[in-house]
This record gives C-alpha cells, sequence and structure tokens, in this order.
C-alpha cells in the first residue's frame, strides 16, 4: 500500500513540473518546454499506471477488468474528439491524461464502490470534455496547465480522502456496517465541485478571463519592476529610436526570463532532490522488487510446465499449473480404438485354434466396452462384463468362457465357432 | 474518414472478442472446492481449497467465485462481508489458457459446529465485462465443502478427587446374577452351587461344605445433564451463545475425564441436534464420537430447563448425575439437597473468551 501510494504522489508531481516549466517560460508566447514535457510524463505516467493496476491484480479485491474498459472508452471519447474538433495533439493528450488520471482514481477506488457513485463516471466523461473545450480557448489563462493543476490538486484530495478510508476500512476488517457516511459525503461534495468549477470556468471565461489577465498584469508590473530595481539593464546606444527602444524592451525580458527559468529550474531540482533522497529506500526496493517480478515473468514465460505460488497476506495461497493439452478429441480417440482392434481381429483370425484364441477373443469383446465408454473395471467378473453390454448379449460367450479361463475345459472348434460369430456381429454393430 | 475506420475496427474487435467469449468461454471450464480435513478442532486453522481448470485455449480474464457460509468459519476477513449468521466472500482469479489455479485459503474455525458452504456461485466474464456466464455449483460438490467443528475442553472446576469415588463397580442389592469377584462371607452349600465356589477354609472349621456367598454389583455410569438456555429467561433460543458454549466447553471436558476413565455417560440435554428435532439422549462410549455429538448441538430449546429436569430425573437410575448449567435458581440448586446423586456446575462465564 506504502508503494501505491508513492507511485501515485509521483505521478501526482508530474501537472506539478509541466507548471513549472510552463512559470519557467512565462514570458514566452509559446510554450515549448511545456509541449516537450507533456508526452514524456504521459508515457511514465501510463506505464507508472499499468505498473500500479497489475500491482492490483495480485490483490483480490482490486481484480476487476472494468478499469480496462474505461481506458478504452476513455481512449475512444478523447482521442477521436481532438482529432476531429480541436487539431491539437497536445491538448488531446492532455485530456487523455485526466481521462486516465480519473480512470486510475476509480480503479483505486474500486473496494468502494458504493461510495463513489455509478453517475461519477458520467460526471467524469462530462469534465473531460468540458475540460477539451477549456483547453481549446485561445485565452492565454486557460492554457493546459494552470487548468490542469487546479484539477489535479482537486482529484489529489479526494484520492487522499480515498486512501484514509482505505486505511480506516482496513482496520474496521471491511465490514460494509461500518462505511464512513461523512467521508461518502465529503467525495460527492468534492466531484460537485470539480464540475461546477469546471462548467463556471466554461460558461463565464471572457469576465474571469478579464479579472486574470488584469491581476496578471499587474503581477507582472510588480516583477519587472522589482528586477529592473535590483538588476540594472546594460546601457543601450544613446541614438535612441523606436526600434532601439524595442530591442532594448526585449533584452530585458530575455535576461529576466532566464533568471526565472533558472530560479525554478533550480527550485525543481531542489524538491526533487529531496523528494528522491526522502524516499531513496523505498524507491530502491520497489525497482528491486519490479526488476525481480521481470526476470521471474520472463523465465517463466520460456519453462513449458511451471508451477507459481503467490501467497498473499490476506489469507490465501495461489498455485498456478499449466495443464496438458488434450491431443485428440474424442472422436479422434474412438475412430483410433476401433482401427486398433480391428487390427487385433485380424490378429485373432491369424491365430491357431485354442485356449488361448478364445481368451484373446474375449478381451476384444471387453475391448467394445472402451469403445463404447463402458466402464471395465479391473475386479469386474465375467458375468458383470456381460451385464453391461446392454445392447448386445454376449452371455453364451461367456457361460463358454466361464470353464475356459476358470477351469480344465479345452476349447472346441464349436467353442471357436460362436466366438467367431460374436466378434462379427460386433464387427458390423461398430461401423 | 480515417478516424471513422478507426472506430469501425474497434467495434469490430470488441464485437468479435464478445461473440467468441460467449460462445466458448465457459466450455471447457471446471470449478472445484473441498476442506482439506472433515473435522478440526474450534479454533483450529485448515485449508479450504477451490480449483479452478480451464482446458481450453481461451484465456479467461475474469472470474469471481462468490462464497457463502456460516460467520463462525472466519477466512478473507479483507474481503468478506459479515451478516447476521452468515459469512459472505468473493474470490477474484485470472486464467490462462489451459492452466490450473488453486487457491488454498486459510481457515480458522471460531467456534464448533456443523458447518458448510451453503452457496457457491461462480461467475466469469470476458475482457471487456460484456458477457457473464454463470456456473452454479451441484449439491454433490457443496457436500464436499462439510466441515464438523469439535468443541475444545475447557479447565473447570470440577474435582478430580471424585473421580476415585465414580471408579469401579457398585454395589446393588440384587441382580440377576452375583459377581464372583466381591465375597461378603459364606453360606451352607446347596445342590445347585457349583463346587468352585466351595470355600474349603470355612468348610474345615464348619465341618460341612459352605460356599462363598456372593455380592451384587453393577457398571457405574454417569449421566449429564446439559442446559442449553443461557439464562432463565431463554424460550426458544439461547440468547447468550457464549454462555452456551463455555457450558459445552465444560461438559465436553466432563466427558473426556469419565470416558478416558472407563466411565460410561449418559448425555441429555434440552436441546435438539442440528440435523433434525432429534431430542438429545445419548450414550457416550468413546471421547471423540461424545465430541461429534456435542458439535451438532443446536441452540434450540425443546423444553424450558426446570420443566426437563422435573421429567427426566425420576426415570433415571444413575448413581450420579451431573447438571452444567450457566446459571443457577432456587429450584436447581434444591435438587443437590433433594437427591444425593446429584451435583450442579456453573461454570465460570466471565473467564470465557467472548464470541
Amino acid at each position: 500500500m506504502r508503494i501505491l501510494s508513492l507511485i501515485w504522489r509521483i505521478l501526482l508531481f508530474y501537472p506539478v513540473a509541466v507548471l513549472l516549466s510552463a512559470f519557467a517560460t512565462i514570458n514566452e508566447t509559446t510554450y515549448t518546454n511545456a509541449i516537450y514535457f507533456l508526452p514524456i510524463m504521459s508515457l511514465i505516467f501510463i506505464s507508472g499506471y499499468c505498473i500500479r493496476f497489475f500491482m492490483y491484480r495480485f490483490e483480490s479485491r482490486h481484480k476487476k477488468t472494468t478499469a480496462f474498459l474505461e481506458i478504452l472508452i476513455g481512449i475512444i471519447i478523447s482521442v477521436p474528439f481532438s482529432i476531429l474538433f480541436l487539431k491539437i495533439n497536445n491538448t488531446a493528450e492532455n485530456v487523455f491524461f485526466i481521462i486516465l488520471y480519473i480512470t486510475g482514481l476509480k480503479a483505486y477506488s474500486h473496494t468502494f464502490i458504493e461510495i463513489i457513485n455509478p453517475w461519477y463516471f458520467g460526471a467524469s466523461v462530462l469534465g473531460h470534455i468540458v475540460t477539451a473545450i477549456m483547453l481549446h480557448s485561445e485565452t492565454e489563462i486557460f492554457k493546459e496547465t494552470p487548468f490542469i493543476f487546479l484539477i489535479t490538486v482537486c482529484l489529489f484530495m479526494i484520492l487522499y480522502n480515498h486512501r484514509n478510508i482505505d486505511v480506516l476500512m482496513q482496520k474496521r476488517n471491511y465490514g460494509k456496517e461500518y462505511l464512513p457516511e461523512s467521508t461518502e459525503r465529503l467525495n460527492r461534495n468534492f466531484t460537485i465541485i470539480i464540475c461546477i468549477f469546471s462548467s463556471l470556468l466554461l460558461f463565464f471565461q471572457k469576465q474571469i478571463n478579464a479579472v486574470f489577465d488584469f491581476v496578471w498584469e499587474i503581477i507582472k508590473k510588480i516583477i519587472k519592476l522589482l528586477l529592473t530595481s535590483t538588476n540594472e539593464p546594460e546601457e543601450v546606444l544613446p541614438n535612441g529610436s523606436g526600434s532601439a527602444e524595442h530591442s532594448e524592451k526585449t533584452e530585458i525580458i530575455t535576461r529576466d526570463n532566464t533568471l526565472l527559468n533558472n530560479v525554478f529550474m533550480l527550485i525543481m531540482m531542489t524538491f526533487l532532490l529531496i523528494l528522491v533522497i526522502r524516499f531513496r529506500h523505498t524507491i530502491a526496493t520497489f525497482f528491486k522488487n519490479i526488476l525481480i517480478d521481470i526476470i521471474n515473468a520472463f523465465s517463466s514465460v520460456f519453462k513449458s510446465k511451471t508451477r507459481t505460488e503467490n501467497s498473499d497476506p490476506r489469507g490465501y495461497t495461489d498455485y498456478v499449473e499449466t495443464i496438458e493439452r488434450k491431443q485428440t478429441n474424442d472422436k479422434s480417440t474412438r475412430k483410433e480404438l476401433i482401427r486398433k482392434w480391428k487390427k487385433n481381429l485380424k490378429k485373432y483370425h491369424s491365430m491357431s485354434d485354442g485356449n488361448e484364441k478364445f481368451r484373446f477373443g474375449y478381451m476384444l469383446i471387453t475391448f467394445v466396452c472402451r469403445i463404447k465408454n463402458k466402464n471395465i473395471t479391473e475386479y469386474d467378473t465375467p458375468c458383470e462384463m456381460s451385464r453391461k453390454f446392454e445392447d448386445f448379449d454376449i452371455s453364451e460367450v461367456t457361460h463358454i468362457y466361464d470353464p475356459i479361463r476358470y477351469g480344465d475345459k479345452k476349447c472346441s472348434t464349436h467353442n471357436i465357432n460362436a466366438m467367431n460369430t460374436a466378434l462379427d456381429k460386433l464387427r458390423k454393430k461398430l461401423k | 474518414m480515417s478516424v471513422f475506420v478507426i472506430i469501425i475496427v474497434f467495434l469490430s474487435i470488441f464485437l468479435l472478442i464478445t461473440k467468441v467469449y460467449n460462445k466458448n468461454m465457459m466450455k471447457n471450464f471446471s470449478y472445484n472446492c473441498f476442506f482439506s480435513t472433515d473435522e478440526a478442532f474450534e479454533g483450529d486453522e485448515v485449508e479450504f481449497i477451490e480449483e479452478l481448470t480451464n482446458n481450453s485455449f481461451l484465456p479467461v480474464p475474469w472470474i469471481k467465485s462468490e462464497l457463502s457460509t456460516s460467520k463462525w468459519l472466519d477466512f478473507a476477513e479483507f474481503q468478506s462481508a459479515v451478516s447476521d449468521k452468515s459469512r459472505f466472500s468473493a474470490s477474484f482469479f485470472t486464467l490462462k489458457s489451459y492452466s490450473k489455479t488453486r487457491r488454498v485459503w486459510k481457515v480458522k474455525c471460531l467456534k464448533r459446529g456443523s458447518y458448510i458452504f451453503n452457496n457457491i456461485m461462480v461467475v466469469a466474464s470476458d475482457l471487456f465485462g460484456m458477457n457473464i456466464s454463470s456456473i452454479s455449483i451441484s449439491e454433490e460438490k457443496l457436500l464436499q465443502t462439510k466441515i464438523t467443528v469439535l468443541p475444545v475442553c475447557s479447565v473447570n472446576s470440577y474435582d478430580k478427587s471424585n473421580i476415585k469415588n465414580n471408579i469401579g463397580d457398585i454395589f446393588i442389592k440384587n441382580h440377576i446374577i452375583s459377581d464372583p469377584f466381591y465375597i461378603n462371607g459364606v453360606r451352607d452349600y446347596t445342590t445347585t452351587d457349583s463346587f468352585q465356589k466351595i470355600n474349603w477354609s470355612a468348610t474345615a472349621k464348619e465341618q460341612k461344605l459352605m460356599v462363598n456367598r456372593n455380592d451384587f454389583t453393577t457398571n457405574r455410569n454417569i449421566t449429564i445433564i446439559l442446559n442449553i438456555q443461557s439464562t432463565s429467561y431463554d424460550v426458544t433460543e439461547s440468547l447468550f451463545i457464549n454462555n452456551t458454549e463455555i457450558c459445552i466447553k465444560t461438559c465436553a471436558s466432563l466427558l473426556k475425564i469419565f470416558l478416558d476413565t472407563g466411565i460410561s455417560v449418559r448425555l441429555l440435554s434440552n436441546t435438539v441436534f442440528e440435523y433434525g428435532d432429534i431430542p438429545v439422549d445419548i450414550m457416550c462410549t468413546d471421547h471423540m464420537s461424545s465430541l461429534r455429538i456435542l458439535s451438532n448441538l443446536s441452540y434450540k430449546i425443546s423444553t424450558v430447563f426446570e420443566k426437563y429436569l422435573e421429567a427426566i430425573i425420576p426415570t433415571l437410575d444413575s448413581p450420579e448425575i451431573i447438571i452444567i448449567s450457566p446459571y443457577s435458581n432456587e429450584y436447581i440448586s434444591s435438587l443437590q439437597y433433594i437427591f444425593s446423586n446429584i451435583r450442579i456446575i456453573v461454570p465460570d462465564i466471565s473467564g470465557g473468551n467472548n464470541i
């Protein structure tokens, strides 16, 4: 559980990293760094999510394939939607990211399916579409990163809340009667807040934009003022003209940008370094376990017959083994047996008359039982065997067989003829 | 255009998988379950085994087996829901092609009784959860899941020195045959007496044929009357099963003491067996069979204990009667003053584990 929480927390820093990178390039018109970050981080996220999901697979209470279905729905909704209407790959990636994120959240909360109601998924899909429209907006304030960050914060709160419920329920032995109602209500409220927030942004984007732009301009001016007061700009050429002034401004902005970039990069690196040092043991154990799992998985692939044991702290142990494939089906087995019987019949006819021939003939009759799936056991007497032939009467042959097999009686030609007749009839029946 | 092609391809794959799974998913699939042992003692940990076999090429990505049993079989603590008397648990599997999964649950037997998995439902689904097929387990297979949990013996207040009094035969006034091992004197020889019985020293002394006079004895047996009521106010069923369970444990330990010393015990109780409304009146001869009897006692009250005692005590000819009851009242305590052969044991209820 700790490892899962750690993965989630690391993944949560994805938008933070994007946000930092976006801030680092605050005065640039294009979000080059952010765009550069997005696909890589998405890839990390997806692989992280897959690892997490496969880890859940071994915890039976999370073993539900509906998460696969949700991913599929997410892809079907987001990718064609983005390609058709938005025509921006970056946006598509973002939407895909959010869908994956909420899918992950859903998978995480599978144990508490009663807490997250079915309408939650519908609301999430609606939220995604709203987000996509938001991201499509040309307004600067609605560029991807801040919005994603806000959504992520909300989701993080829900996620954190769920983690607490998980811990609580684990203590309460997952008794349904102890479902915390207050936390359920809190979750629902968070979801409603997200939906309302998204809707507000959609419907009042112009007004909000105006307010934010105004505030943003002030902040920019303050930053500029502060930077110009601390760092004196280099002197420009004395013969000033309109174009010269413009180049001066550009130079200041570029220098400001470099400074900000460096500051944010420093913060980000320090932050990551602290994280790595803080969780170094956990990370090392996690990667070690993954490596062992991968090696085991590969070794099991090349083994034809395996027997694995998955011990679970939840009170059970799994033994998985590969079973032998059926070489032939019933029909082919029957054909094979008939062929074998006919081969033995030829052998019978080639034998010289005597007790041995009669006994071999009787063996052929019992062989028919196998062909007709009438089980003859080792302890069956000839009389019991003859009773198993419901569709064919062999009592006459059995009557002759008993004294030949168990007495000293010698087989006569008449007896052999009786056996021949019985075998002929059987041969015709087997056709 | 390409988007539509992608969607069509997606849909066709989806439909194909759905159809294939619909037709072949449960064709060569089998489910089996059983306990590792038929009998266990209270508090023991036994194994419950679920065996799933997929004998086809098609993997089954999601299988759920829903198990329903008594709440006194403790297993899958994180995945089970416990209601009033039942425990529901769901077990999830993924089967690869031509594979067999054997899941071994550790089951802890919390309380004595005879348990069976009431209902097992196996549900399988394809990758997208569109086809859901289910198998209900036959009654024959469900019978394989029967386990008898025997009660454990508790340390009780029964004075073991009393056992000494209970060992050996008891002298009685009259019987059909006299006991040749007990001689209480000599008498004159009669023509019906055997020569073996002649006491030669007495004959020499009396100068006439004298024979040994033997006592009449009978086997010592004890009757235990178990009160299933937890309080005197219980009418149809025992309300505080913890109290009743302590009494049963005490009874088990007494049975062990007596049966080990070779004393046969008659067990009576104001309850019925779980498998039918048969009144409890059993002659116990060995310890294990007596534990099996105790494990099958229900909490139903056939007759109120006081009335039961009134009816049963006059019919008993046992030299010693032990009454085990979780409570005592005036009537019960007065019995040991009226009848000298009655002893009452009231176990210490406060010391027992709460169930």
